[in-house]
């Protein structure tokens, strides 16, 4: 008996590889039951976000066998060829693989470090897989003591701080204003630690054309290239903000770099298509009036912190670890369900990330 | 009290309405999954009771149920939910159900509260081309319903989130963009809709009263209201007017549609047209 992880995630394996093992959660399931018929795997339960497919198994037979034959399973069970996983897997068994898990949960391995999401994420994982009984004692245990790990890491450092939060809100509130940001092109103002989180964040919820504008060209070229983005030069930003959806300005001016008069123009070269401007700069650089703008949107990091979420529900549902994971997934704030998520992606059921995109944002 | 299977119908998918309408109210102010569909099953089986009723009440009159004001205003609630229900499956959102299903059962209240005996009509109220005038007009004010709707959840997202105080039930709403889309394409379902209903109106008029247009409150009030939703849809091709201007146009442009199907009514005692 050995426990062990095996999984791809956004370091290892492309968008693409990744999009094809994904299983949305209602798939789950019989995924499980293919997975049954790897006749040395005790036990079994499926991870399943935007960033990463993971199994978790406790091994009767010998550790690669098994792992071997989980790994052709799941290529049997989407029609992969096993070649095009090649690298793309790692795996870590026993106190490693416990380790890991606590990782994934505590959100220390994620994309945004400290995202919020992933503990929800874990928590429907597991429950599914006890709903279909392919847990055993051993996940049982690891998962329960995961879900206390990550709590206390929550609660104990700072991982969960200001900067990350800001940076989330902002995309909420994106969400609020452009449905689904899958298609949707951003402008960076300025290169620095905020921006790139910023980004980070972004692109973990589908934001895929990037432009980066920063006053030393250099850097705006060595932040676009580490996102596959366009550097634009600096006196050209307002010509580029025809084009974003999302401009997010991080530089250190000391004064403003966008006032009323312009954006008011730009919304007019724009046809009036929307616009969401988001400051993290201090102090700031976007004036405030811009907000008055029709079809503009701006915040600022301080209005950012104000704007909570709502954090979970009531206190009844937060008392119970399961009503709470379950209201991970109730509260989903994904069209399809309406109200408020944890688990973004992962409840997306049925047709995939792409094409409930375009259904959801009403695209054809 | 002895009732006609087609009233039982009636009453059951008002009842379904209402149920329904409370049900997607509860899913905007805790949203549950269970508690949405259940929201989606009751009005899709008041739905269906309200079709059946139709059925009965056409077997019965053998003429189209839109001879008197409280079988057109049922129609309209029946064509309200129809539209709902056909956004609901086409963008998988069920907070629009709170907005839009409330006017379903309000005007579906309205027909209870009328009288229901069956009336006889005289040979003008009579013919394809008044029934289809009717059944037009009427599902193109459903989407124009939807349209409103859209609009009021556009104006209340939005002043949610400029504000600087931005509530918890902004984070329910459904995003701005996707109202947009759903007011356009509900105001591009409407439009030719209306167009149709007057043609077909002026015809009938014209074949009866011998003018296709005559200086009747509710012909000016159906004419106005065209022309706000001709002028919305051409502002936004020339000018791209969206968002807050468009959303307001449709609700003024709703009021209108109102007024001319119920206001004039109202003001003129409840006749057929």
């Amino acid at each position: 008996m050995e426990l062990f992880v095996l999984g791809l995630n956004h370091d290892t394996a492309s968008i693409d590889l990744r999009e094809r093992l994904f299983f949305p959660e209602r798939e789950l399931p019989k995924a499980l039951d293919v997975l049954g018929e790897v006749p040395e795997l005790a036990e079994r339960m499926i991870l399943t976000t935007c960033n990463r497919v993971e199994v978790y198994g406790v091994a009767e037979g010998p550790l690669s066998q098994t792992v071997e034959s989980v790994v052709a399973c799941l290529g049997r069970h989407r029609s992969l060829d096993p070649a095009q996983f090649d690298g793309a897997f790692y795996t870590h068994a026993a106190a490693a693989a416990a380790r890991h898990v606590f990782r994934v949960a505590s959100s220390l391995e994620s994309m945004v470090l400290g995202e919020p999401q992933i503990l929800g994420q874990v928590k429907s994982a597991y429950s599914i897989a006890r709903a279909e009984q392919s847990t055993g004692i051993v996940l049982n245990n690891l998962l329960e003591q995961a879900f206390h790990v990550a709590k206390r890491v929550r609660t104990e450092t700072g991982i969960a701080s200001e900067p990350v939060s800001i940076a989330s809100v902002a995309v909420d509130l994106a969400r609020k204003i452009f449905g689904d940001l899958a298609g949707r092109t951003v402008l960076i103002l300025g290169a620095g630690e905020m921006a790139e989180l910023a980004l980070r964040h972004l692109m973990d919820d589908g934001v895929q054309s990037i432009l980066v504008a920063n006053r030393t060209y250099e850097r705006a070229v060595a932040l676009a290239e580490q996102f596959r983005g366009r550097a634009v030069t600096y006196d050209s930003f307002q010509q580029e903000m025809l084009n974003a959806d999302i401009v997010i300005s991080a530089t250190s001016a000391p004064h403003l770099i966008l006032k009323k008069e312009d954006v008011q123009k730009i919304i007019q070269e724009r046809r009036h298509r929307p616009i969401f401007l988001i400051d993290i700069a201090d102090p700031r650089d976007i004036d405030a009036a811009c907000n008055e703008v029709d079809k503009s949107i701006s915040t600022t990091s301080t209005t950012c912190s104000r704007w909570r979420r709502p954090t979970r529900r009531s206190g009844s549902a937060r008392r119970s670890g399961r009503s709470r994971s379950s209201s991970g997934r109730s509260s989903c704030s994904w069209p399809g369900c309406g109200g408020w998520t944890w688990c973004r992606r992962s409840c997306r059921s049925g047709t995939g990330w792409r094409r409930s995109a375009k259904r959801s944002s009403g695209r054809p | 009290m002895n009732m006609t299977i087609d009233q039982f119908l009636f009453y059951f998918a008002l009842a379904g309405y209402l149920l329904g309408t409370l049900h997607y109210l509860w899913n905007v102010v805790s949203p549950n999954r269970h508690v949405a569909a259940v929201a989606t099953a009751v009005t899709l089986a008041g739905f269906a009771a309200h079709t059946l009723s139709f059925l009965f009440r056409i077997y019965a009159l053998r003429r189209p149920p839109f001879g008197s004001p409280y079988e057109s205003l049922s129609f309209f609630a029946w064509a309200i939910v129809l539209v709902y229900l056909i956004y609901e499956l086409r963008y998988q959102n069920r907070i629009m159900g709170a907005f839009v299903l409330p006017l379903a059962v309000l005007a579906g209240s309205g027909a209870a509260a009328l009288p229901r005996r069956i009336a006889e009509l005289g040979p003008t109220l009579q013919g394809i081309g008044l029934w289809s005038h009717i059944a037009l007009a009427l599902l193109g004010n459903a989407a124009f319903a939807m349209t409103c709707c859209a609009g009021v959840m556009y104006l209340l997202q939005e002043h949610q989130l400029k504000s600087r105080h931005p509530g918890r039930i902004t984070f329910r709403l459904p995003p701005l963009e996707l109202l947009d889309d759903v007011a356009v394409k509900s105001v591009l379902f409407g439009f030719p809709l209306l167009t149709l209903a007057l043609i077909s109106g002026s015809a009938w008029a014209e074949h009866v009263r011998g003018s296709f247009f005559t200086l009747r409150p509710r012909e000016i009030w159906s004419i106005l209201s065209w022309l706000i939703y001709a002028g919305l849809l051409y502002a936004r091709v020339s000018a791209g007017w969206r968002g807050r201007k468009a959303a307001v146009l449709a609700i003024l442009g709703f009021c209108f549609v109102l007024f001319a199907f119920i206001g004039v009514k109202a003001f003129k005692g409840w006749t057929l047209l």
